[in-house]
């Protein structure tokens, strides 16, 4: 049975999650963002298409993963931004304080602006399989099952930006910190995971062993990113979509294990610390 | 001269002599330094998953692999060991010192010895012509009588060749005298004399006859070290020893057109897909593969390498596949393809480009490649080879389909689609507003 309290705090979560999500229905921004994350996915797509017109055969497992992986964090990364944007908001205008007054505590507050930012994501959801089944029918792909499996795990990737986004608000407290924080920490991570991937291309090694002056530097990067890829919603999906594509159940499973830790981690951290904080910061 | 020599002071003698004797001692010394220099190693000539390839196991690295089931040979050495900077790795020196040591190898699991493996006698073997289907190796008796094989085919194959050497020279003399009794009109062309039969060259490969460790372990770790015949333990000998099998085998295809014959993309995965454009042809050359773990195999090679992966497999070409038929299901359809022998030619003129053309039995050109010829004229076809038996091979299913590239600025378009969405979304907001009616209530 279920508490008169946590009745209440339901109530006040689906409230919030419909209040939070109809916002972002209402307005261009998600569509904006969709269709620009389409756009930059089509180019990915029509770059495959071009290369096998000149390379005249192409092997491929599975053309659609870059396309899918670059649409859902594209989409997160926008959710996360605004959702973040949005609880500082409500500290900077001091709305929160008003809200906490009624039957809306810390985790309600928290979990409605994570459902429904989830929500919206899953409504994108289903504009990307619908632009991925369109893509197949111009081009002839091949449908594979193998694409549910992918958009799937990425709402715990988006459920991982939402809830960082939550934190990153509950640290900041007013709007100008939060923006602060969230850029800092995406161009660190972000920073750090192509300054590895520059490294690596650019350390041109003729023999497994050899060595070259950039070497260190790709070391030092390469063990950073290691530890990164921990923690990286980027490095956990994409891992995840590798070990679909190579039938690695241990390792889709392992990923979406680390990924749903991390994202409940988050979230619980977020909520723990708007309550140490309080309403005023 | 020589009074001013009777009139050297006896301490100058002394120094002169001590000089000599101190250049002797460093002259000794750096000997016994040099010879201390020698470096403890280990040397596979390893089972490969198909072959015989050698691997060196310096003093630096502590773990070697190999691959279960199968033997393979370790043997102990004594070698002058250098850095060589180019590629960041320590090489030996095998031909200023390649010392033997005796003593019997310990295979240790869990810190028990499990196997105790004697210094033996080996050769490896093959057939040029087909080294995958005749690599053998000898061991103790059967490696010196295979030795012995091989030197005796080898003297053979040089007095045959002396011999035939001999007959040519010969033929060529009466060759010269019969074209000018032919210029005379003594004899006709039918009279001419036949050259020799050519002599048919050595295939047979032999290693020498090498002394080794023979290990057959099935998956494991184990710890290897070797015992010196004083019964003390080889310093440095204490390694790591990581046994493995393949994961899995299957076929693997060089896809291949007449405008990209020199650089054909591989298929080597079940589930790829061959994208192609509609009216191509295609030549697939099917090869056996294995799977196995990326850093296992990479290391087994090269124990010093430090790029492979734990979490990564590989699959590693072996053979091309003879024998079989393709099969090619298309829209309902089906039908069998026959292995082919192609000659590829390169186009004459100023233009690049080659021509692939079914190898002519009759001719004197080398086959270039056997595989099978494939119209891509239908938008989805599934392939996969058949022995002569009728028996799908394992893993060598693939998906070709013909990509429509001309429709690909259509998926722009649909990118935009959102787009549309967005604008009824605030049309839709704008009217609530109007009517009062936000968040689905009356106002």
């Amino acid at each position: 049975m279920i508490s008169q309290n946590n009745k209440y705090r339901l109530h006040a979560i689906k409230t919030i999650m419909e209040r939070v999500s109809q916002t972002r229905f209402w307005g261009l921004g998600i569509f904006v963002t969709l269709a620009v994350s389409l756009a930059f996915s089509s180019v990915l797509l029509v770059n495959f298409s071009r290369f096998t017109e000149t390379n005249l055969i192409t092997v491929e497992k599975q053309p659609l993963t870059a396309p899918i992986l670059l649409s859902v964090i594209l989409i997160s990364l926008y959710l996360s931004l605004t959702i973040s944007l949005n609880v500082s908001r409500e500290y900077s205008n001091n709305t929160i304080e008003m809200l906490f007054y009624g039957p809306v505590d810390e985790s309600a507050y928290m979990l409605g602006n994570f459902f429904a930012q989830l929500k919206v994501f899953l409504y994108s959801l289903i504009g990307i399989l619908v632009w991925l089944n369109l893509s197949i029918w111009l081009l002839n792909l091949d449908f594979r099952l193998d694409i549910f499996l992918m958009l799937g795990v990425s709402i715990l990737m988006c459920g991982q930006w939402v809830a960082f986004g939550l934190l990153v608000a509950s640290w900041g407290g007013k709007r100008r910190n939060t923006l602060v924080y969230f850029m800092l920490t995406i161009l660190l991570i972000g920073g750090i995971q192509a300054g590895d991937f520059i490294a690596a291309t650019l350390v041109q090694i003729q023999s497994p062993t050899a060595t070259d002056p950039l070497v260190v530097a790709r070391n030092v990067l390469s063990g950073i990113n290691g530890l990164i890829s921990w923690i990286s919603p980027y490095s956990q999906l994409s891992s995840a979509f590798e070990a679909i594509l190579e039938n690695s159940t241990s390792g889709f499973l392992g990923n979406l294990v680390l990924m749903f830790v991390e994202m409940i981690l988050m979230l619980a951290s977020s909520i723990l610390l708007l309550k140490k904080k309080g309403v005023r910061g | 001269m020589i009074a001013r020599m009777d009139i050297r002071p006896a301490w100058m003698r002394r120094v002169f002599l001590l000089i000599i004797v101190i250049v002797i001692m460093a002259v000794a010394a750096y000997s016994v330094a040099a010879q201390e220099e020698l470096t403890f190693v280990y040397g596979t000539n390893h089972f490969n998953g198909a072959v015989f390839s050698s691997a060196f196991v310096p003093d630096s690295v502590d773990t070697f692999y190999l691959i279960s089931d199968h033997i393979s040979i370790v043997a102990g050495r004594l070698t002058r060991v250098y850095y060589w900077p180019l590629t960041n790795e320590l090489k030996p020196d095998w031909d200023e010192a390649n010392i033997v040591v005796e003593g019997e190898l310990e295979i240790l699991e869990n810190d028990r010895i499990i196997q105790t493996i004697a210094l033996t006698d080996y050769v490896i073997q093959y057939d040029a012509r087909d080294r995958f289907g005749t690599t053998e190796l000898f061991l103790g008796d059967a490696a010196v009588v295979a030795r012995q094989n091989f030197e005796d085919l080898q003297k053979q194959y040089r007095e045959d060749l002396a011999a035939y050497f001999q007959e040519l020279n010969n033929y060529r003399q009466a060759f010269q005298a019969a074209l000018a009794e032919l210029q005379a009109g003594n004899i006709t062309e039918d009279e001419l004399p036949e050259p020799p039969e050519a002599q048919e060259d050595l295939s047979l490969f032999s290693t020498d006859l090498l002394m080794g460790f023979p290990v057959n372990l099935p998956d494991g770790n184990y710890t290897v070290q070797l015992r010196l015949p004083d019964g003390s333990i080889q310093p440095n000998s204490r390694k790591r020893l990581v046994v493995f099998s393949p994961i899995q085998e299957g076929i693997g295809y060089n896809v291949i057109t007449e405008e990209r014959w020199t650089v054909p993309e591989e298929s080597k995965e079940a589930n790829q897909i061959i994208y192609s454009l509609s009216g191509k042809k295609m030549y697939l050359e099917p090869f056996y593969q294995i799977q196995f773990n990326e850093l296992f195999y990479t290391r087994l090679n090269n124990p010093q390498d430090t790029q492979a992966r734990r979490d990564r497999n590989v699959w590693i070409p072996f053979e091309y596949v003879k024998d079989v038929m393709l099969e090619v299901n298309s829209a309902g359809s089906s039908k069998q393809i026959a292995m082919e022998n192609y000659f590829v030619r390169q186009l004459t003129g100023s233009a690049l480009g080659y021509e692939i053309m079914i190898h002519n039995p009759g001719s004197d050109r080398d086959v270039t490649f056997s595989g099978f010829a494939i119209d891509v004229d239908s938008p989805e076809m599934h392939i996969e080879v058949v022995d002569s038996g009728g028996n799908l091979l394992q893993y060598s299913q693939r998906e070709i389909r013909v990509l429509n590239t001309s429709r690909s600025i259509w998926v722009y378009v649909l990118s935009g689609l959102p787009l549309l969405g967005g604008v009824a979304a605030v049309l839709m907001r704008r009217r609530s507003v109007d009517s009062g009616n936000l968040n689905g209530q009356k106002g």
